[in-house]
């Protein structure tokens, strides 16, 4: 059915045109084609293809990796920083032990119970000066003391 | 059909270019906000340090355990997980945990052990949060000084509230993007980092204060006082090294301290905030508050039983009648004034009337003749009014003021009183009988203080502080600005003064403010108290008060001793001793020389060639 309705409509367009009466035309000429460009080898136009797609996917690569190391950094950052506020804050928490350790009630409650007990009366003695050595001190030999010494056996260091 | 879809289209494009291009702002900060969450980060609060760098006060990072019940679904069995660690009843965790809210605090500030508890248990919907505490790891040594925290971390008294912004720094932020439940989402998060809080180096001396406080709370218990002050001072610096206030618990059996409520003998002249916080600061720094609360004191108990801080600090907040130790200004006045001299003969009557009033002596003799030195020394009312009266009101006032009564100190702590020193408008016709003799002005244990240490320095007064440094973040130190000195008394009137101060020690009232081995300088006062509800005094209530300086020929420490409503009543009796106790201690501790050594040094250098051991020259300037 549809190829009748087609030859219908075929018909009608199919009519032979009519040329003008008048002067003819100059005859129909052929030219030769202008020479075609000579376009770049294949191989050419293929590797510069692979070439741009290896350096847009390189490009991506690139960004995906510098973006990791970036959120690397980050996070190194983040853990180190925490790791800065744990430690400062062990530092406190040890400090504060240490002041309630020698907290001065602390040591005398300490030193009460290791027995220490407060002086009665404090006996000064003089200041010395370090730097200058001391007089040898002037003592009167005993009667007989140069010929009895004290020293026994027991108490000179035996000779090695 | 094409005209609906048309118009469809357009309205799109309308839409379109209304969210992306005319209100984007808007819709861009709608999803921020539902998005962004904006963490407050608290800063590290400073810490306060002694002049040895002992930690007086510290904050430390405590975990608080939240709860958000939204993302609990089994409440019963995480309260019974979290009882035994948390310490708190099942039941009043179940119902925590049931609440219709997203944020529940169980349990504030717990030890780090309790939080790695919680952290095992690894609970859904439960949360630990930093939250900063104050620590005192010397209990309530010097805390009324050093003051307490609020809740929220910031100073309520002391020295905690008057330098807050100081202490405090500044709370940073951290903003970040989150999905609604809760997840963070990576990037887009800024910070504000915290600024810590910079810490304040004291002038007092940890051990010092701590025998302070041991002296005067056992004087407190003997004499049944109720309560007292002590403070001892750098002669040349000013430097605070202790103050100690201490108070008998209300109602104690072993000290005559009134009931609570009762109204205390010295006169309450705060006007600033440590008088409104003062009762708070009582409350949130008493050994028995939780560890949970914003400030952890040592539970170490160094006071005696019966006896406890004062809840301000009174040595600068409350005035009081100061009696005979008064007498200072009036015999510094007279000597500069060349009214006396010390050897000048004064004749000294049994009795001396004075409009309505008669004044005595504390005992009764009959008319006598005494010189200005003993007249001092044996705190003569009668003869001190008589040299007050040759000196005469208006010069007998300026010293008043000149020597610091009447005005703040320069101390810088919150609540100071100025003191009250009646002025020439308020003068009647018995001032001048007792305003020499220190029973008509009101006045503060330090602006005491301060008069005695410009004796002691050569009539320099030099103004007390309580802080000498600062501390910041990193540990540098940074020294504060020396005191403020002025010359109140010239050196030849401060030379006479010393030696009659030194005579009160030696011979006079004070003799138990002696210490073995040192020269001691000082005044007694035993003092009546105004009755607050009717004209006159409180019939045998006194205040007892010794304030001196040694060693006396070269002075390096002074110090004031207070007691009120004690038993015996003379502040010879009562503060002489504390004020010897604390003195020696403070002496041997800083390595004062004795006055025998330093004596010693000249003779000794003299026959130092023969072989002795010598002293070296110079040792008497040392001081801590």
């Amino acid at each position: 059915m549809a190829p009748t309705v087609a030859a219908a409509r075929r018909s009608p367009a199919r009519s032979a045109p009519t040329l003008p009466a008048g002067p003819r035309r100059p005859p129909l000429r052929v030219f030769e084609p202008a020479p075609r460009r000579r376009s770049a080898p294949r191989v050419v136009r293929r590797a510069t293809m692979w070439a741009s797609g290896l350096l847009i996917v390189g490009s991506l690569l690139a960004v995906v990796a510098g973006d990791a190391l970036v959120t690397e950094g980050q996070i190194r950052l983040s853990t180190t920083q925490r790791q800065i506020a744990a430690a400062v804050a062990s530092q406190k928490s040890l400090q504060v032990a240490v002041a309630e350790k020698a907290a001065p009630p602390v040591v005398v409650k300490q030193a009460a119970s290791g027995g220490l007990v407060a002086p009665g009366q404090v006996v000064y003695l003089p200041r010395v000066n370090l730097g200058v050595p001391l007089p040898v001190p002037q003592t009167t030999p005993g009667p007989g003391a140069a010929a009895k010494s004290t020293a026994t056996a027991a108490t000179v260091p035996a000779r090695r | 059909m094409r005209l609906v879809l048309v118009i469809v289209f357009l309205a799109l494009v309308v839409q379109l270019i209304n969210v992306q291009e005319v209100s984007h702002r808007r819709y861009a900060s709608l999803s921020a906000s539902q998005l962004t969450q904006t963490l407050s980060v608290p800063a590290v609060r400073g810490g306060i340090y002694d002049r040895n760098g002992e930690v007086l006060a510290e904050s430390v990072t405590r975990q608080t355990v939240v709860a958000d019940p939204f993302l609990i679904t089994r409440p019963a069995a995480i309260a019974d997980a979290l009882a035994p660690v948390l310490g708190v009843p099942a039941d009043r965790l179940r119902a925590q945990l049931t609440e219709h809210s997203g944020y529940v605090p169980l349990a504030h500030r717990v030890p780090d052990a309790v939080a790695t508890k919680v952290t095992s248990l690894n609970l859904a919907g439960i949360n630990l949060v930093p939250e900063p505490q104050r620590v005192v790891p010397d209990g309530q040594l010097a805390s009324p000084v050093v003051g307490t925290v609020k809740w929220d971390g910031s100073g309520a008294s002391g020295l905690e509230y008057q330098y807050e912004s100081l202490l405090a720094g500044r709370a940073g932020s951290k903003s970040l993007m989150q999905t609604p439940d809760g997840v963070a989402l990576p990037g887009n998060s800024s910070s504000v980092a915290a600024r810590p809080g910079t810490g304040i180096e004291l002038t007092m001396d940890e051990s010092v204060q701590y025998v302070a406080e041991q002296a005067l709370a056992a004087e407190i218990a003997a004499s049944h006082a109720f309560s007292g002050t002590a403070v001892v001072m750098d002669v040349k610096t000013g430097d605070i090294l202790a103050m100690a206030d201490l108070q008998a618990t209300a109602g104690s059996a072993t000290t005559g301290a009134p009931a609570a409520g009762a109204a205390a003998s010295t006169v309450a002249a705060t006007s600033g905030p440590a008088a409104t916080t003062g009762a708070a600061a009582a409350t949130t720094a008493s050994p028995s508050a939780s560890t949970s609360g914003p400030t952890r004191v040592s539970p170490v108990v160094s006071l005696p039983s019966g006896i406890e801080e004062a809840p301000s600090n009174t040595a600068v907040t409350q005035v009081y009648e100061p009696g005979s130790v008064f007498k200072l200004v009036t015999f510094s006045a007279a000597l500069a004034a060349g009214v006396i001299t010390p050897s000048q003969q004064l004749q000294v009557p049994a009795a001396l009337p004075m409009g309505t009033y008669t004044f005595h002596d504390a005992e009764q003799h009959p008319s006598e003749r005494l010189s200005a030195s003993t007249v001092l020394a044996q705190s003569s009312n009668i003869g001190t009014i008589e040299v007050a009266q040759a000196l005469g009101k208006d010069r007998l006032l300026a010293q008043i003021g000149n020597l610091g009564f009447g005005k703040a100190t320069g101390l810088d702590f919150p609540g100071e009183s100025r003191g009250l020193v009646p002025g020439a408008a308020a003068w009647t016709g018995t001032s001048i009988g007792s305003t020499p003799i220190g029973q008509d002005d009101a006045v503060t244990a330090q602006q005491l203080l301060d008069a005695y240490n410009s004796v002691a320095n050569g009539g320099v007064l030099v103004q007390p502080r309580l802080v000498r440094a600062t501390v910041n973040s990193s540990g540098a130190v940074t020294a504060t600005p020396a005191s403020v000195a002025r010359r109140v008394i010239d050196p030849a009137t401060d030379a006479q003064l010393v030696s009659m101060l030194e005579g009160v020690v030696s011979s006079g009232t004070g003799t138990s403010a002696a210490i073995d081995g040192y020269t001691v300088a000082g005044k007694t006062g035993t003092a009546q108290i105004p009755d607050p509800n009717h004209l006159g005094y409180i019939s045998g209530a006194y205040v007892g008060t010794f304030a001196g300086f040694a060693p006396a020929e070269h002075p390096v420490l002074s110090a004031v001793v207070v007691l009120d409503h004690p038993t015996p009543i003379y502040g010879g009796a009562v503060a002489a001793p504390v004020f010897s106790t604390i003195m020696a201690y403070a002496l041997h501790h800083y390595g004062i020389p004795t006055t025998a050594a330093a004596t010693a040094s000249a003779s000794s250098a003299a026959i130092g060639a023969s072989g002795t051991v010598s002293v070296p020259s110079g040792a008497t300037t040392e001081g801590p």
